[in-house]
This record gives structure tokens, sequence and C-alpha cells, in this order.
């Protein structure tokens, strides 16, 4: 892919990942070819701070891990009063970390 | 997420959560009607979450009284059929050295995102949760 496009995609996605994640995204990037642009504009990111409102006004229920496709953790968080309160609000602080990791695998499974 | 962190996320969670079901069989005795909230939505609006009475449906199931245990929250059935069953399947797989849990969790996750499933689980959890207003938990 020609680095124009990259950075391009990159700039207006950098607030889907990790910082450290960006340099390794860009290096797959410029490896694939153009074929892959078009998939990629199709993946349906989740916004990390969007994630986090969710989070603090669903979490008791599960609601941000079942948007963010953790399904499993979701059934179990909901089914335990958001881990008895307590898991709850560890997730208020890991959920945009995860969020960000999980737009990372989604472009990874892209790029192969 | 991988064998090993999923693997040891359950243990840890059903360690837990017998530990959690340890402590209020001694602290609420033979009456399950009283004993700690667990849950902070309770405590906050005073409006039961869709799970509460979990724990005490298990109690009350672990005495043998299926029907008692229904009428409190059936959620709290499918939570001691996990805790009963969840351990044992990781147990046998880390002595097999097998993936076998593992894979049955990836595709369970991949059945309930299908619209088909979660449309009706949604509902039938809302559904729970008026029962559970309903009925005050």
């Amino acid at each position: 892919m020609e680095s124009q496009k990259v950075d391009l995609f990159l700039m207006t996605h950098s607030k889907y990942f990790e910082s450290y994640q960006i340099p390794i995204i860009r290096e797959q990037l410029l490896l694939a070819d153009d074929s892959k642009f078009i998939a990629l504009q199709t993946i349906n990111f989740k916004e990390p701070v969007m994630m986090l409102v969710v989070s603090l006004l669903g979490g008791h229920f599960g609601i941000d891990r079942f948007i963010i496709g953790d399904v499993g953790l979701g059934v179990a968080k909901l089914l335990t009063c958001g881990g008895v309160g307590i898991w709850t609000i560890v997730d208020w602080f890991l959920i945009m970390g995860r969020t960000r990791e999980i737009n990372y695998e989604k472009v990874m499974m892209i790029l192969g | 997420m991988s064998r090993r962190q999923l693997y040891a996320f359950i243990l840890i969670a059903t360690g837990s959560g017998y530990s959690w079901l340890i402590y209020s069989y001694y602290s609420l005795g033979n009456n399950p009607k009283f004993g700690v909230s667990a849950c902070i939505f309770k405590d906050i609006t005073g409006i039961p979450c869709p799970s509460c009475g979990v724990t005490r449906t298990i109690l009350t199931l672990s005495k043998g009284q299926v029907w008692e245990a229904l009428q409190i929250n059936p959620l709290g059935i499918l939570l001691g059929v996990f805790l009963l069953l969840f351990p044992l399947w990781i147990g046998y797989d880390l002595i097999r050295r097998k993936s076998s849990f593992l894979h049955y969790y990836l595709n369970a996750e991949e059945l309930l995102k299908k619209k088909i499933i979660a449309i009706p689980a949604v509902i039938l959890i809302l559904l729970n949760w008026i029962w559970n207003i309903y009925k005050h938990l």
C-alpha cells in the first residue's frame, strides 16, 4: 500500500489504538496490498472513550463487555451483579485498553 | 483471550464464588432472607438488579429445594451449574493437556453474538429482571 494512504488511515484512526501498536500497524499496512484497504474501511471499530461511558453507566450489567465482543465475560459480569461491584469498578480502568486491543486484533485479522 | 488467561480467570472466579457461598452460608444461617447485600446497584437505587438473589438461589438449591430455588431467581441455577461444571472441566483439560473448554467457550461466544439467540436472551433477562423487581428481591 502507498505510504500516503497508510498515513491517512493512521491519522484518522489513531484514537482506536494504543500508541505502541501504531508502528506495527503501519509496517503491516505498507506490506499489504491495496485490496485490503477497502476491507479495513469496513471494520466496525469501537471508540475507547465511548466504551468508558458505557462502562460507567451499564458496566454493572456487563453491557460494556457485550458491546466490545467479550460476550463470555459479559455473561459472567451480568450473572454476578457486576462481580459483586468490584469488577465493575476495575473495568472502568481496564475497558479503554481492552477496546483498543480488540480494535488492534480486528486489524491484524485482516492484515494477517 | 489465551487459554492460560481464560483458565486462570475462571479458576479464580469460581474460587471466589465458592468462598462467597461459604461465607454467605454461615452468615445467613438457615434463613436465606437476611444477609449482606453484594449489589451496589441495589444499595444505590433500591431496585434489585437482574442477578440479585443468585446467592440465595444456589444456597436453596444446595438444600435440594429446586422449586423454591427457581422462584427466587432462575439465573442462579444457571450460575450454579457453571460453578459446578467449569472447575471440573478445566481440571480435566489441564490434566489431559487439552483445550476443549477454550474451544467450547469461543464457540458459545460466537453463538451468543448471533441475533437470533441474542435478542431472545436479552428479552428473557429483561423479563426476569421485571419479575425480580416485582418480587422485591
